[in-house]
């Protein structure tokens, strides 16, 4: 099914709010990429292939004929029957970008050996200021989603995203940018992740000026778009000494404290 | 549409737990063009997840990924023939049955999905049903007995509210495509029983069915439970188990047990030989 696509999908993902939008709107500068708006279908697919993995996998395999290898195969084909549209639209090679892939990387991995995984990780206390921005609500019951109302819940989510992302680091083809270096050095960063994809110099210069192709209106269910929409700025870097009160700065650095300080953040 | 994206060659059973699909696994998996293999939980698995995507990311999926409600029907359609059919490729005529007790929980959904997939709706005296639950040791997460195992009012409650499900989905789905079986009819009359299934899935009789004895199979994880019965030859013996709870029964429960054709308790005491 990955010869339909042309090449292996492209998989972005990183804690919510940590950038994936920006990085979104860089990819899409590429003439030979295209990157649509989360379509939260990857995650999905990948939790219910692991539960259907951890859960099933003895009975299917004896029963039913089904081992590992060929459970990893129909879940893929199944992700890129998705993707096949949006490709055959545009003609180009599919990144798809949802933010909770990356809590799915180790399992993408077994469905797609050939792809490349890009993570994307930020400042947690800057992650969690600006989830605790956010009105998002949950989709059964309309209630708003915890990570957006508890910082603790918020600090638990960045660092299950980035503890995800860590654990692809001997992966040879996952790589990892953060944030803050992306928005400070744009042009270095952004040279890396394309050379990463094999982009040319040419694309590097696109991407600089990602603001000129963007569209804000795609993608109704991001929360960035608008901000992406810009030029890249620092404006965003500490965000959280404004915005988290003493109560919530605490619940952080007592979730995320090791991360953080592993990731040289405090 | 392709076979794979329509089930037509799949069948689903479902019924409240501890109603008889094992047994029906049993005397189905004798039949030279059935396979019936254990519960998987993949099917309401697959069909929850795609109502998922229909409902809350319908609109996103069509406007900025070109999905169309159809590619997204099909594409899960495929994933799950695909991942139970192996062992019916390559045999144009046969069935895969899938029994996993709570499908009965998806078979409308199942039945959008898989737009000539078949349905089996096994149901038993709801007495019995939960007589036979609270002898179960099924606890949850938090490793406390389920309700439905451990007080009999919540027994019967839970065999009423799967059988309305049921019951549902056999209005919504039409008798083309959904065959109630009732576990009762099949210990009494086996023969009848087999025959009128086999008849619904479009194959003809075959003794082996009701000489299970003689083809052994695997009994996976809660199938285990029925053990002791399913090497035993058929019985009606179990039929009235559950006779004592009938004073907890109340006027909801007993008008499900009405509507399914069950009076009073009756305690018949005699095995049934395979044909």
């Amino acid at each position: 099914m990955q010869e339909i696509i042309g090449q292996a999908p492209i998989f972005i993902g990183g804690a919510p709010r940590s950038g994936t939008t920006l990085l979104r709107a860089i990819v899409n500068t590429s003439k030979g990429i295209v990157c649509g708006p989360e379509s939260r279908i990857v995650p999905a697919l990948c939790a219910l292939s692991s539960q259907v993995e951890q859960m099933h996998m003895p009975v299917l395999e004896q029963q039913y004929g089904l081992d590992a290898d060929a459970l990893h195969q129909k879940f893929a084909a199944s992700i890129n029957g998705f993707l096949a549209p949006l490709q055959a639209r545009s003609g180009c090679r599919i990144a798809e970008k949802t933010p909770a892939n990356v809590l799915h990387f180790s399992q993408l991995r077994r469905l797609f050996p050939a792809s490349p995984l890009v993570g994307i990780v930020r400042d947690g206390r800057d992650v969690v200021a600006s989830l605790l921005s956010m009105n998002w609500t949950e989709a059964g019951t309309g209630r708003p989603m915890a990570v957006t109302r508890d910082a603790a819940a918020a600090a638990r989510l960045w660092v299950a995203s980035v503890e995800a992302g860590s654990a692809m680091r001997d992966d040879g083809n996952y790589f990892e940018l953060r944030y803050e270096s992306l928005v400070r050095h744009p042009r270095d960063m952004i040279a890396g992740l394309f050379g990463f994809l094999g982009e040319d110099a040419q694309a590097v210069e696109a991407a600089l000026d990602h603001a000129r192709s963007f569209n804000p209106a795609s993608g109704s269910n991001e929360a960035s778009n608008g901000r992406v929409a810009q030029p890249i700025d620092t404006q965003s870097i500490g965000r959280w000494r404004k915005q988290l009160d003493v109560q919530q700065y605490a619940a952080v650095l007592q979730i995320a404290g090791p991360t953080l300080s592993r990731l040289g953040y405090v | 549409m392709s076979e794979a994206a329509n089930g037509a060659r799949f069948v689903f059973l479902g019924g409240c737990p501890r109603s008889g699909l094992t047994l029906l696994r049993r005397l189905l998996s004798g039949h030279s063009r059935i396979h019936c293999g254990p519960d998987t939980g993949l099917p309401v698995a697959i069909a929850m997840q795609w109502e998922n995507f229909t409902t809350q990311l319908g609109d996103l999926h069509r406007r900025d990924f070109g999905l169309q409600t159809e590619q997204v029907r099909a594409n899960m359609a495929q994933l799950l023939t695909g991942l139970l059919g192996e062992p019916i490729d390559g045999e144009p005529s046969h069935l895969l049955i899938e029994k996993t007790s709570l499908n009965i929980l998806a078979f409308e959904r199942l039945g959008r999905l898989l737009p000539q997939a078949r349905f089996v709706n096994i149901v038993r005296d709801g007495r019995d049903v939960a007589a036979s639950l609270l002898q179960r040791d099924w606890r949850g997460p938090d490793g406390r007995p389920f309700a439905h195992v451990s007080e009999p009012a919540a027994a019967l409650q839970y065999w009423c509210g799967l059988t309305g499900i049921g019951l549902q989905a056999e209005a919504a789905l039409g008798p083309e495509r959904v065959l109630r079986l009732r576990y009762e009819d099949v210990v009494k009359k086996p023969k009848r029983s087999v025959m009128a299934l086999l008849r619904f899935l479009g194959l003809d009789y075959e003794p082996a069915t009701l000489n299970y004895s003689s083809h052994p199979i695997e009994l996976i994880g809660l199938e285990r439970d029925s053990l002791p019965l399913l090497d035993a030859p058929l019985t009606t013996g179990r039929i009235g188990a559950g006779r004592d709870l009938d004073g907890l029964v109340g006027e909801v429960v007993r008008e499900r047990l009405r509507g399914l054709g069950y009076g009073t308790s009756t305690t018949p005491r005699r095995s049934v030989r395979p044909h």
